[in-house]
């Protein structure tokens, strides 16, 4: 399609279909109605000119403005005949001509730079956050889960009172005061809060067969709470959805609630290198209470089994790393076969708590 | 009724690929230059929408730069960081009456701010947009429209918004009255007692069928506003009418949330041309302007302060 041009004399909305030749001085517009007198633009006096989508518009003199608007082919090599003049600066020209490769450059610099924050710069500040948090508000926050969790669950008083005694009998090392509450449920399951509560479901006392594999289970609780992953866990995940709420600040609803979940599979991957890291100080929990490591082992082992028997797609969601990885890991450890005499005082609590729930 | 004589005049001409890359473009050079970039972003954006909407063959052009909204923007930070710096030092003084005071002067400056932002962008946005060369303006009277503004708040706030309607209605009256497209003159000749009844058979029907009468209710307020809009050349007058149905808005809006959501947001683009096609293309007139006797009268504003203080209140102008 030929380019179409247009002159409007600013003084009226009369249109005149024109064509226009550009010189090194000067703009020449004739109007198609009256080609013998071309009107003379200085090229000094044009005050601006620019591109709008395919759309040239220039404008002469002072205000009001004679301009002219050219759509079609010709209004981009318009642009570019225009450019080169000194004159008026236009740098909007340089970006124009290499449009795609400078918006892909950009692109690339702006994904680079969200991901390096949402995977590594935000969770980091999120995670240095947590030394902020001043510990009797993490122990507050710890105990307005719990309570929460309490309300739609039965705790098992007296195996509680007698796991707590376990607990007392053993070295924890930690500035946290940990409390253990054991919770009426058939799930294999054992998490902690932060500031020092931790939950053990009865479902999984009920599995274990020895003392040693309980002291594996609360050393490994007991490191969440003293290394505080999960108020590392929920600082990370609130940096990193402060900055999704950022990037996609103008969708609400359903669209947050997607990505909300995407966000999930992050803190997945972020859960299972906690979970080693628990492992590795529970394991070292052990030696220094004096019980044999191997009660780590079963523990897993016993973890692996459960897990082989609940449905397959529930591996998929596992916040525990592949057991077998998991079990390795402690194997690897040089001391995993030292052996410790038997702790006749915890065999004898063990057993009370066993007694409570059966 | 005569539905033949109304012709669509206007055309938006959008394009999607177009308005996705200039907002991506947009976005990352304010995320980059912490939000310096975003004066430019605004003026780059509203060059593309007023410059796709067409009037009888011609586009609108908005004269509009980066630099006019970046001074303005600098202005208006200017009011309200100043603002909260004034409210902050009364509230650190620690005597309950300054603090008070400071509190109270606070939030009647924010409502004089807002008719002032108002008028400030209607200045600068009619005054940097043209048609064929010829420029609108607008010739509302600061002191008039603010002292007005505040008395019909105030009837607002007494009679627990009932009265917004009729507001509304009074604010549009002055607006559109002052505006000037050369010398074209606008009214708007709607009734506060018809937009309040509107209102209210909206609230009640929505509720009742839960939701979905909506649709109709949006479409029965933007039939409100143009049709009543009254455009006057030569002591001639040319009558606007909506003809946007309910069904195009369910689509629409419909359609955008989907498109949006699928897109992760980079198709915002593609959603605010569809909206811009069907508000612009559902506008009818019964005659065309007559651009031969249509002559240039109005006076240069640079002035973007007003416009950028109503951005950043989150008042939408035109």
């Amino acid at each position: 399609m030929a380019s179409q041009c247009f002159y409007y004399d600013g003084l009226t909305a009369q249109r005149y279909e024109c064509t226009i030749h550009i010189s090194d001085e000067c703009v020449y517009v004739y109007i198609n109605s009256n080609t013998n007198h071309p009107i003379i633009w200085n090229r000094n006096l044009i005050n601006h000119f620019d591109l709008n989508g395919s759309q040239l518009i220039i404008k002469y003199g002072a205000y009001p403005h004679q301009t002219i608007e050219c759509n079609g082919e010709d209004s981009i090599l318009f642009f570019d005949q225009l450019s080169k003049s000194n004159i008026v600066k236009q740098t909007k020209s340089i970006w124009i001509k290499n449009k795609i490769t400078f918006a892909i450059s950009l692109c690339f610099a702006f994904v680079i730079i969200c991901l390096t924050s949402y995977f590594f710069i935000l969770p980091w500040i999120g995670e240095q956050s947590v030394a902020l948090i001043p510990k009797n508000a993490e122990t507050e926050l710890g105990n307005s889960i719990a309570e929460s969790i309490l309300q739609s669950s039965t705790e098992e008083d007296s195996a509680t009172y007698y796991t707590n005694r376990f607990l007392s009998k053993l070295q924890t090392n930690t500035s946290y005061s940990i409390q253990i509450t054991v919770i009426d449920s058939k799930e294999i399951n054992a998490f902690a809060l932060p500031g020092g509560r931790i939950f053990i479901y009865s479902g999984i006392i009920k599995k274990i067969n020895s003392y040693q594999e309980l002291v594996a289970l609360i050393g490994h609780e007991t490191s969440h709470v003293t290394e505080q992953h999960s108020l590392k866990s929920i600082c990370r995940s609130a940096a990193s959805s402060i900055f999704i709420s950022f990037l996609f600040g103008d969708i609400t609803g359903i669209s947050s609630g997607i990505l909300a979940q995407a966000d999930q599979f992050k803190q997945l991957n972020y859960s299972r290198e906690l979970e080693t890291e628990a492992d590795n100080k529970g394991f070292e929990f052990m030696i220094q209470n004096k019980t044999s490591p191997e009660g780590m082992v079963n523990l897993l082992t016993l973890l692996k089994t459960e897990n082989e028997t609940s449905p397959s797609y529930m591996k998929y969601f596992s916040t525990h790393p592949e057991t077998d990885e998991r079990i390795k890991n402690i194997q690897s450890k040089a001391n995993v076969s030292l052996v410790f005499d038997k702790n006749e005082e915890l065999i004898q609590i063990f057993n009370k708590i066993k007694n409570h729930l059966d | 009724m005569e539905n033949t004589s109304f012709k669509k005049l206007m055309k938006f001409n959008g394009d999607h690929g177009q308005l996705v890359g200039l907002r991506i473009i947009n976005n990352l050079l304010t995320a980059i230059t912490l939000g310096i970039y975003y004066p430019w972003a605004r003026a780059a954006y509203l060059q593309y929408i007023y410059g796709e909407t067409e009037y009888m063959g011609t586009r609108f052009v908005f004269h509009g730069t980066g630099k006019e909204m970046f001074i303005g923007f600098i202005k208006a930070i200017g009011i309200i960081v100043g603002l909260y710096i004034f409210m902050l030092i009364c509230f650190f003084s620690q005597v309950a009456v300054i603090a008070i005071l400071g509190v109270i002067v606070f939030y009647i400056a924010i409502l004089v701010i807002i008719p002032i932002a108002i008028h400030g962008s209607n200045k600068y946005r009619l005054s940097r947009t043209s048609w064929r060369g010829i420029h609108f303006g607008y010739r509302g009277i600061l002191g008039e429209f603010l002292k007005m503004y505040l008395v019909e708040i105030l009837l607002t706030a007494v009679t627990f918004g009932i009265y917004s309607s009729w507001m509304h209605v009074k604010v549009n009256k002055y607006i559109k009255s002052h505006i000037r497209f050369g010398n074209i003159e606008f009214s708007f000749e709607g009734e506060g007692t018809d937009l309040f009844l509107i209102k209210l058979k909206g609230a009640f029907l929505t509720i009742l069928t839960l939701g979905i009468y909506s649709f109709w209710y949006y479409k029965e307020l933007v039939a409100f506003e143009l049709n009543h809009t009254k455009i006057i050349q030569n002591g001639k007058q040319i009558n606007i009418r909506s003809s946007i149905t309910a069904g195009q808005i369910f689509s629409l809006l419909i359609t955008n949330y989907l498109i949006i959501i699928f897109t992760l947001g980079i198709g915002t683009g593609i959603a605010i041309n569809r909206v811009m096609r069907t508000a612009i293309e559902n506008i009818e007139f019964d005659t065309e302007i007559d651009p031969n006797t249509l002559v240039q009268t109005e006076d240069e504003y640079k002035n973007a302060a007003g416009d950028d203080l109503a951005d950043m209140l989150d008042i939408s102008i035109i």
